[in-house]
């Protein structure tokens, strides 16, 4: 018998996730307006839910039932591949992950022209724009755009940078 | 007279007509780009919207709706590649036609169709959605939590052949409803000592992670896609002898999208290949369908085109979004405080009746752009794939931002973006998980309320007749979608074993 990979990927990561929020259901302090249901009632009735589901999942990934989807026609591209092939896509979401993350880190910082560029040039830079003199140039005047668009036009204020504002 | 005149009012007191016509190019150049989607494409726009008027807003967000349908013609006929999935249909014959040198007139042949469909389903929504809407202000808290149990039931339509998966993308919609206070005591719940979190996760969060950087972080693993050829791509509109040719599969189109779009969780993709196949059973050609029909081009233009308006019936008139674009328009309303549903024709008559007003513009103003925006649309097309994941990352973070100064929402979005990528990588559809956070709150405060009513005593639920017929109904409807849902996969099975 043959697992199914998927199912049972997910149905781990749901039994997982329904753990930490039933844990974090039981932390919910009780009020003195509690009603019959009180505020766990329903958390706890999604976390065993998701518990639920993704035992569900678990098993139906243990006895390799079909996948649904393979039974349309795709092709199982796991079986089928080189696993460097297959895995590359993930991969390159992370690495596009890691550069997001890097923003959002850099971004109170940096402030939001100098790391809004940097995010421009280094997304386009990876996913494989070419690489020339005009890629820091676009990036820059992207960044520019968007920062009067939002910051001096609709008046919205963009973050200037503790870096730079504590000098 | 009463609801033309809020009409009129709404659209000359606000900037509801120029958000029309920069709704429907903006959609029609998002609908373009393959991987823009509508709802990526509405939603890009979601956090500008909140220093709008809400008619503006509205307005503007359900334009793109329209200009997206057409815009994804676009590609599916120059290049063989859908710019949104309901056109994918279009595909099928547009190309063709592109082959032989007639991309011009599948292009105009689109763009009327459109018009026709688009127009029909307004008239179908004007007619549906407040009686709709009147039946469903006698509601009481029972009557809400069936209203939400009743969304709630689309999910097995919705589930992409595993009904599982989907209520599992349900179940982590309610529990990211559940953050924030409690809806009875207030009691902070799941906000681990954040306080960007003591009031919630925002459904317009969700959908931004969910739609655009889910997408994004899918997208940088493909490969590109095709160049557009300009040189045979002058467009021309249909003239009378064609237009009676295309008369009964734009009606079939119509017919098929209306009952597709009132239907949650059908949608424009089923509408068009539904209409498509009807298309050639009663054409007079039937054999030249996939070698370069034009009415294989009008019938799912057509039907996609009317969904974008009869999409809004569940969502207006009862507050489901039944599908990720109405869901995106759904949390426009959300930013501008208002709850689409029975309440909303009393509350705010002003923005639906601005809202049908300016669907009307922009399906006229669609004509008129689309003859003149095919040029910067091609350009675009031709843009490196790169610039656009980069661009579209870089005005996803800044909009994220701009909603409340928050990088901690910023760092939310990028996180549900990653569930959104995992659960696809699982073949897990996510318009459940937004269902789950859209009616999340309601279902947990209306069927505590009633217990409250009632003194705990769960009968309140059958005594109720309105929420007895709902919960009958949001039954049938499950039953409904896992019966459609098996058929399909009995009938699938039976074309392998053939084909085997």
């Amino acid at each position: 018998m043959k697992l199914n990979a998927v199912d049972l990927t997910l149905g781990v990561l749901a039994v997982t996730a329904a753990a930490g929020y039933l844990y974090e259901t039981a932390q919910i302090s009780e009020s003195l307006l509690e009603d019959a249901v009180g505020a766990r009632g329903v958390p706890l009735a999604i976390g065993g839910a998701m518990a639920g589901l993704g035992a569900l999942l678990c098993l139906r990934g243990l006895l390799g039932a079909r996948n649904d989807e393979l039974s349309r026609g795709e092709r199982p591209a796991a079986a089928s591949e080189p696993v460097s092939v297959a895995r590359r896509p993930h991969l390159q979401a992370v690495a596009l992950l890691a550069i997001l993350v890097t923003y959002v880190a850099l971004l109170p910082y940096a402030g939001y022209i100098a790391s809004t560029a940097l995010l421009i040039a280094g997304v386009a830079w990876f996913a494989g724009g070419k690489r020339s003199w005009q890629l820091p140039l676009i990036a820059i005047a992207g960044s520019v755009f968007l920062w009067v668009m939002f910051d001096p036009m609709l008046s919205i204020p963009l973050p200037a940078g503790a870096w730079w504002e504590s000098r | 007279m009463e609801p033309l005149g809020h009409a009129v009012h709404a659209l000359v007191s606000s900037w509801a007509i120029p958000g029309a016509l920069a709704g429907v190019l903006w959609g029609i150049l998002g609908g373009a780009l393959p991987g823009i989607s509508p709802s990526i494409a509405m939603a890009l726009l979601l956090p500008l919207t909140y220093g709008m008027d809400a008619v503006t807003a509205i307005v503007l967000l359900a334009s793109v709706y329209v200009g997206a349908e057409y815009g994804g013609s676009i590609p599916a006929i120059l290049i063989r590649t859908p710019g949104t999935n309901s056109a994918s249909a279009t595909v099928i014959d547009g190309y063709e036609m592109a082959r032989q040198g007639r991309a011009g007139e599948a292009l105009g042949i689109s763009l009327i169709a459109g018009l026709v469909g688009g127009l029909f389903g307004l008239v179908v929504l004007v007619a549906a959605t407040k009686p709709l809407a009147m039946v469903a202000l006698a509601f009481t808290p029972p009557a809400y939590f069936a209203l939400g149990i009743l969304g709630l039931s689309v999910v097995a339509g919705l589930s992409g052949g595993s009904l599982l998966k989907g209520l599992l993308a349900a179940a982590i919609g309610l529990a990211l409803a559940t953050a924030g206070p409690d809806p009875m005591t207030g009691v902070p719940r799941f906000t681990f000592g954040e306080p960007d979190l003591l009031s919630g996760i925002k459904p317009l969060l969700v959908m931004m992670g969910l739609f655009a950087v889910t997408e994004m972080l899918v997208q940088i693993g493909e490969p590109p896609w095709a160049k557009a050829n300009a040189a045979n791509a002058r467009l021309k509109l249909p003239d009378l002898r064609m237009m009676k040719r295309l008369a009964r599969p734009t009606a079939i189109g119509s017919v098929i999208g209306t009952f597709e779009g009132v239907t949650p969780g059908a949608g424009g993709t089923i509408a068009a290949f539904m209409a498509y196949s009807e298309a050639k059973r009663w054409s007079n050609a039937p054999e030249e369908f996939g070698k370069g029909s034009p009415e294989g081009v009008a019938a799912p233009e057509c039907a996609n085109n009317v969904v974008t308006a009869t999409a809004l019936v569940p969502l207006l008139s009862l507050g489901i979004p039944g599908s990720n674009s109405a869901a995106v328009l759904l949390g426009g309303f959300l930013v501008h405080g208002l709850q689409p549903g029975p309440m909303l024709f009393e509350k705010a008559p002003e923005v639906v009746y601005g809202l049908y007003g300016g669907l009307l513009i922009a399906n006229i103003a669609m004509v008129a752009i689309g003859l003149v925006i095919l040029t910067p649309c091609i350009w675009l097309v031709n843009r490196p794939k790169p610039w656009l994941i980069a661009f579209v990352l870089a005005l996803v973070v800044t909009g994220v931002y701009s909603v409340h100064q928050s990088v901690f929402e910023v760092g939310l979005v990028l996180g549900v973006g990653v569930v959104g990528y995992i659960l696809r990588a699982c073949k897990v559809p996510p318009l459940p998980m937004v269902l789950g956070v859209v009616l999340g709150f309601m279902i947990e405060s209306n069927y505590r309320r009633s217990l409250l009513l009632s003194g705990g005593d769960y009968s309140i639920f059958y005594l109720d007749k309105v929420s007895l017929g709902l919960l009958l109904a949001a039954a049938a409807l499950a039953t409904y979608s896992l019966w459609r849902e098996f058929g399909e996969r009995a009938q699938r099975e039976r074309v392998e074993a053939a084909a085997t």
